[in-house]
């Protein structure tokens, strides 16, 4: 944590909402992806977040200086998606979800943009098999690059937890890979046999 | 060694001494099963580690502000109805804690019930009244006649009514005819 933003933390410690709006505008980004990861839906992921924001604005004289800002952050945005998950399980990826994902890609060629959205659709697609808990330990690990530590703290499990979690996360993740592969030779031998 | 250590040391990223990775290395040669696990987890890993970071819509901050001015309204303003409630509740209780301390709560209740039984004796007595105005009727007027004379009185309600109605209905809807 930089000086700067120990003395944003302070200060919206001490009730100052413009230093807060400071924090929001630094944490956006990982605070909305893990929202994504976990929901797979932007518009839900943006509510998340703000709720998240909100949730951590009211809680922010609990947070203990110690811990890393993020950790204690990403820990509400975690929880609370993890919650709207087992509430109402939300539907998978929709058509316009892979529209937007397609609008908003900025690359100029069309075939990476293509490739991209692919790429994109097939990690949501494959992290939306898993339990809410396995994912959450899988995004911390992998996309914001937590220590098994660090996901212990923000989740509130055991290492050991932390631990059985991740194997079972990999195990499956590895499985839809191999799913996925058999699913696209399958396609590919189909589009051959058209073409022929 | 048995088979699941391998999918261990596959999957768990855990240090692997320089014999465990020789020891690795020889099973997936000979396991088809161990070396098709590693090679799916390898693939799906650098999908995960080559995923970009997701980015809100441009104007999260703004939308964050606006998000902020009416969650903290509508907290002032539940925290305002429950302040209230609350001082209601305690109003209550306290002329409750006065009227049963002071005995007028019993007067209150005692009073309470007298008037509903007076209610009661007072609509009996109204009953037994029109009991023995309809038992002396057929002394003065024919059952026929009666009946319709009350046939008529019931007609003539309906049609006030329905004419009180239908003037109103008009008023609101000048333009509309109330029955088409």
């Amino acid at each position: 944590m930089t000086f700067a933003e120990a003395e944003c933390i302070a200060l919206a410690k001490n009730g100052n909402q413009d230093a807060f709006t400071q924090i929001v505008d630094a944490y956006q980004n990982p605070v909305f992806n893990m929202c994504y990861r976990m929901l797979s839906n932007t518009q839900a992921a943006e509510d998340a977040a703000q709720e998240t924001f909100w949730r951590a604005y009211k809680n922010i004289h609990r947070y203990d200086e110690k811990r890393p800002f993020a950790t204690w952050l990403l820990s509400i945005a975690a929880h609370y998606c993890i919650d709207q998950q087992r509430r109402k399980r939300l539907p998978s990826i929709d058509l316009d979800e892979i529209i937007e994902f397609a609008a908003e890609d900025p690359a100029p060629n069309p075939e990476s943009a293509l490739i991209s959205t692919e790429f994109q659709e097939e990690i949501q697609r494959q992290l939306e098999q898993l339990s809410e808990s396995d994912r959450a330990v899988l995004v911390l690990r992998y996309f914001h690059e937590f220590s098994e530590e660090e996901i212990c703290q923000t989740l509130s499990l055991s290492k050991s937890a932390v631990k059985s979690r991740l194997h079972r996360a990999r195990l499956h993740m590895a499985e839809q890979w191999k799913e996925a592969q058999a699913g696209a030779k399958k396609e590919g031998r189909q589009h051959e046999t058209q073409t022929i | 060694m048995k088979h699941k250590q391998y999918e261990e040391w596959i999957l768990d990223e855990q240090f692997l001494t320089a014999e465990q990775n020789k020891e690795l290395r020889d099973h997936l040669i000979i396991c088809p099963e161990c070396q098709q696990l590693n090679l799916n987890w390898q693939a799906s890993k650098q999908l995960l580690l080559q995923a970009s970071i997701k980015s809100p819509s441009p104007g999260f901050t703004q939308r964050w502000q606006t998000t902020f001015e009416r969650k903290h309204r509508n907290e002032k303003a539940v925290r305002y109805r429950l302040t209230l409630l609350g001082l209601l509740m305690l109003a209550f209780a306290g002329s409750l804690v006065y009227m049963i301390s002071s005995g007028v709560f019993l007067q209150m209740l005692s009073n309470t019930f007298t008037a509903i039984v007076q209610l009661v004796v007072a609509i009996t007595h109204g009953l037994s009244g029109v009991d023995i105005l309809l038992r002396s009727l057929p002394a003065f007027v024919p059952f026929t006649v009666a009946f319709t004379l009350f046939g008529l009185f019931n007609a003539f309600l309906l049609a006030g009514t329905f004419t009180l109605w239908n003037l109103k209905y008009r008023k609101l809807h000048p333009d509309e005819s109330p029955i088409k």
